[in-house]
């Protein structure tokens, strides 16, 4: 079930609520997270019933794991479990990955079955892996079976995140529990966040993601100016997509009584790509951050203290940078493509923090904020493409000069330009591509300027203002809910 | 007043808010679309054929229709000194085909010549999930509603909404056009580009659609429904209450769905088809074939109807060209 479908909208969500609300004041906090669990189960059944095993097996499996986690031996079980959990979302999700690169170095074959990837399989493996460091080092404890059951499974950050940590919602389930309050004063804050990540999904994000379908789909056919407007296209519709949905999350915990963690914070302002990767994904970079870059950068370290630069940057943070970044690119997707949208991050990462060591100055935003842009097109291209042939052909196709053709309604620029002309795809007619640069344009001022309300629900006033933006937000995106879509994160 | 009640008073008074908010913008979206109502769209290449129609004379010998496969050329290549172009692509199917050469004609001098040149599936295609859109939409003269309320069933169920709900066709559209500092429209004549083109033909290297897929099309059947037969005969009895001849000539087939239809007779009978429909309203109509003369091997196709690109593209389009002179010259 999508959160943008009309079966969500007009009927889970709205039946859940009443039940939840109804239930926590009538029978008391146990009763209505247990009916916020089922009704989690639910949603994830709608998709399909018998992988909701994997997803109850999992949690019941980790959870066993996190109560002798404490006792003796607690490393070697924190590391079977941890294999265990990378073992099963290896099998579902990058098997034919292994066995394809595999066969391809030893000139093999394998016939290894049609994939099929269980649903937010990522998200909850990760979760669930950060939960049991969590417990082996001690910043959370296991809890009640049930409360650990509700964490995993909520549904609002069940299929693509926000990745919550145990420790952040351990305190709200256990409110939640033990009062009759269902933490109603949220509910229209809740709602008012929820609109707006429904209309950045709906309005903005699935519009223009057609331009970029066109684009990347039918890349061999396409000129520089239109590889860029696809590039430029997806990256809006990446943004738009995810932080959409990650609104959406927010809200709808925040209607439920919980607070979960904000997962964008307008990243396209940013004019560095540190700073970028602090506001892009941010509960995804944590984990990573966390579990792969500290133990690797702390373990480097120890092992090359004595180094003097720039051998201790290269091992204590370009190595880490690196292998962080390529892990992260794999996470997202079984594919060398994704590898390399991690890489490519990775490179540019690094060059960020060796100009900041080199102590060289910042330079003017007018020029920092395009490169970082660029560098982001460029990963995103990758991200995009599905295959690293696909991807190093588009990218190619945005510098080839070769590639600078003008649509034959521009015949008149072509011919003192010299440039050639032909029909091009995303630019038939002066009309579709006023419209596109139009789109474009209204896209990336929004990226700029909209609101960003899941970073701080404190903030929001309850007025006037509130309601017309709410009121007018939600009316666009319930008028679309009937067009074909699909949440880009979801494949992860 | 305890803090809960407090909570509750601010919430109810929010969704008091809330629902007063929806119900006005909901009002002025309405409004505004009302006021809105008669900018001409700019959607897709119907909406702009339209406009160029609506907006300018192009009185020409020959008036050239088709669906994608020929608007590619004709919008491209020089196919003739005097040729209205109205090629659509095959969105709105020959009902898009009978209102667009009804409404030239209301507009224009007669043509000498009106040439539709089409895959037959073009003929019998009438959309149904995008009939407002590619249709409902576009023809709204009392006329054109009338003969689409008679002979389209669906026309009058479909789905009326708020403008709100439909915010981009019926506000954003036109407010963007109605605000628009270039005129998109020009002159069909306008779009023809006179290029030497040195016709290279794509061989059996490169990207062409593979065998297999080209088979799909045969699944097809050729038969006209009802709308599409009325549409079919309105647009012959347009044609002839014009004085203009009418030709029906079947686009660049690749060879395999060719042979296809051949070994079925299949084109055969959908010919006799349109000679008879309604009271022999066809009967005068003249059918070409561009498959006779010159096959096109499948992998002329870039898709399963589509022609590669320049080669066989210029092809189509010399030959066209030819064919229409040759037709003006009988």
């Amino acid at each position: 079930m999508l959160f943008a479908s009309p079966e969500f909208v007009f009927a889970f969500l709205p039946i859940v609520l009443l039940l939840y609300h109804v239930s926590h004041r009538v029978l008391g906090g146990s009763a209505g997270l247990v009916l916020l669990t089922l009704s989690s189960f639910v949603f994830y059944g709608w998709w399909d019933v018998p992988f909701l095993a994997l997803l109850i097996g999992s949690i019941l499996g980790n959870y066993g794991v996190a109560t002798v986690l404490g006792r003796r031996y607690g490393s070697l079980f924190l590391a079977a479990a941890i294999a265990a959990n990378l073992l099963v979302l290896g099998y579902y999700k990058y098997r034919l990955f292994f066995l394809d690169t595999i066969g391809n170095l030893v000139g093999e074959e394998w016939g290894a079955g049609t994939l099929f990837i269980p649903l937010a399989i990522s998200f909850f493996t990760f979760q669930q892996i950060a939960f049991l460091v969590s417990v082996r080092n001690g910043t959370t404890s296991p809890g009640r079976i049930m409360d650990y059951i509700f964490f995993v499974s909520f549904f609002p950050q069940l299929i693509a995140g926000p990745i919550v940590l145990h420790r952040e919602m351990r305190d709200q389930i256990t409110a939640r529990r033990e009062t009759h309050n269902s933490a109603m004063e949220w509910l229209a804050i809740g709602l008012v966040i929820f609109s707006l990540g429904l209309f950045k999904k709906v309005v903005l994000a699935d519009p223009i993601g057609v331009y970029a379908d066109i684009a990347f789909i039918r890349h061999l056919d396409i000129t520089m100016l239109e590889a860029w407007a696809g590039a430029v296209a997806f990256m809006l519709q990446l943004y738009f997509d995810f932080s959409g949905y990650s609104d959406m999350a927010v809200g709808l915990g925040l209607m439920f009584g919980f607070r979960l963690p904000a997962n964008f914070a307008r990243p396209y302002r940013q004019s560095t790509m540190i700073g970028f990767w602090r506001a892009w994904h941010i509960t995804m970079t944590r984990f990573f951050m966390t579990h792969i870059f500290t133990p690797v950068s702390l373990a480097a370290a120890r092992r090359f203290g004595r180094i003097t630069q720039p051998m201790r940057f290269l091992m204590t943070v370009a190595w880490p940078i690196l292998i962080t970044f390529a892990i992260s690119g794999l996470w997202h997707g079984a594919s060398w493509s994704f590898v390399m949208f991690g890489v490519s991050i990775a490179i540019f990462l690094i060059v960020n923090h060796l100009w900041r060591l080199a102590q060289l100055p910042a330079p003017p935003r007018f020029i920092s904020w395009p490169l970082t842009m660029v560098g982001m097109c460029i990963a995103f291209v990758y991200f995009r493409s599905g295959t690293l042939e696909i991807a190093n052909d588009y990218l190619w196709r945005m510098v080839d000069p070769a590639g600078f053709v003008l649509p034959p309604w521009l015949s008149g620029v072509g011919t003192f330009l010299g440039a050639p002309i032909q029909p091009l795809l995303l630019f038939p007619s002066g009309t579709d591509t006023l419209q596109l640069a139009f789109g474009l344009l209204v896209l990336g001022i929004l990226s700029l300027g909209l609101p960003d309300p899941a970073s701080g629900p404190d903030k929001v006033k309850l007025n006037w203002t509130t309601a017309f933006a709410t009121a007018f937000v939600a009316l666009l995106a319930l008028g679309q809910l009937d067009q074909p879509q699909t949440f880009i994160y979801f494949q992860f | 007043m305890t803090e809960a009640s407090q909570t509750s008073t601010l919430q109810l008074r929010f969704v008091g808010r809330l629902l007063i908010a929806c119900l006005t913008v909901t009002g002025l979206f309405e409004i505004v679309a009302l006021s809105l109502k008669n900018v001409p769209l700019q959607r897709h290449p119907m909406d702009y054929l339209i406009t160029r129609i609506e907006t300018h004379t192009i009185d020409a010998d020959v008036v050239v229709m088709g669906d994608s496969v020929t608007k590619t050329v004709v919008d491209w290549h020089d196919i003739g000194p005097s040729v209205a172009n109205l090629t659509d692509n095959r969105s709105s199917g020959v009902i898009g085909m009978k209102f667009v050469l009804t409404r030239y004609l209301a507009r224009n001098a007669p043509p000498r010549l009106i040439y539709v040149a089409v895959t037959p599936e073009s003929i019998t295609y009438v959309p149904v999930d995008s009939f407002d859109f590619f249709v409902g939409s576009v023809f709204k003269s009392p006329d054109e509603r009338s003969w689409l309320r008679k002979h389209v069933p669906e026309y009058d169920q479909r789905n009326r909404t708020t403008a709100i709900f439909d915010a981009k066709q019926r506000v954003a559209q036109p407010l963007f056009w109605a605000a628009r500092a270039v005129s998109p429209s020009r002159p069909a004549t306008d779009g023809l580009h006179k290029t030497d083109v040195i016709v290279e033909l794509e061989g059996e290297e490169g990207r062409f659609v593979a065998p297999s897929a080209l088979l799909g099309r045969l699944d097809h059947a050729l038969v006209l429904g009802p709308a599409a037969a009325q549409a079919m005969a309105d647009l012959c009895q347009e044609a002839r209450g014009s004085g203009a001849r009418l030709v029906l000539a079947w686009a660049p087939t690749p060879e395999s769905v060719y042979e296809g239809w051949r070994r079925q007779s299949q084109l055969l009978a959908f010919q006799t088809s349109i000679t008879t429909l309604h009271d022999r309203a066809c009967a005068g109509i003249e059918f070409y074939d561009f498959n006779v003369d010159l096959s096109y091997p499948d992998h002329a196709f870039k898709d399963p109807e589509h022609l590669r690109r320049p080669g066989w593209t210029a092809l189509y389009g010399r030959e066209l060209r030819r064919q229409i002179t040759e037709a003006l010259a009988q």
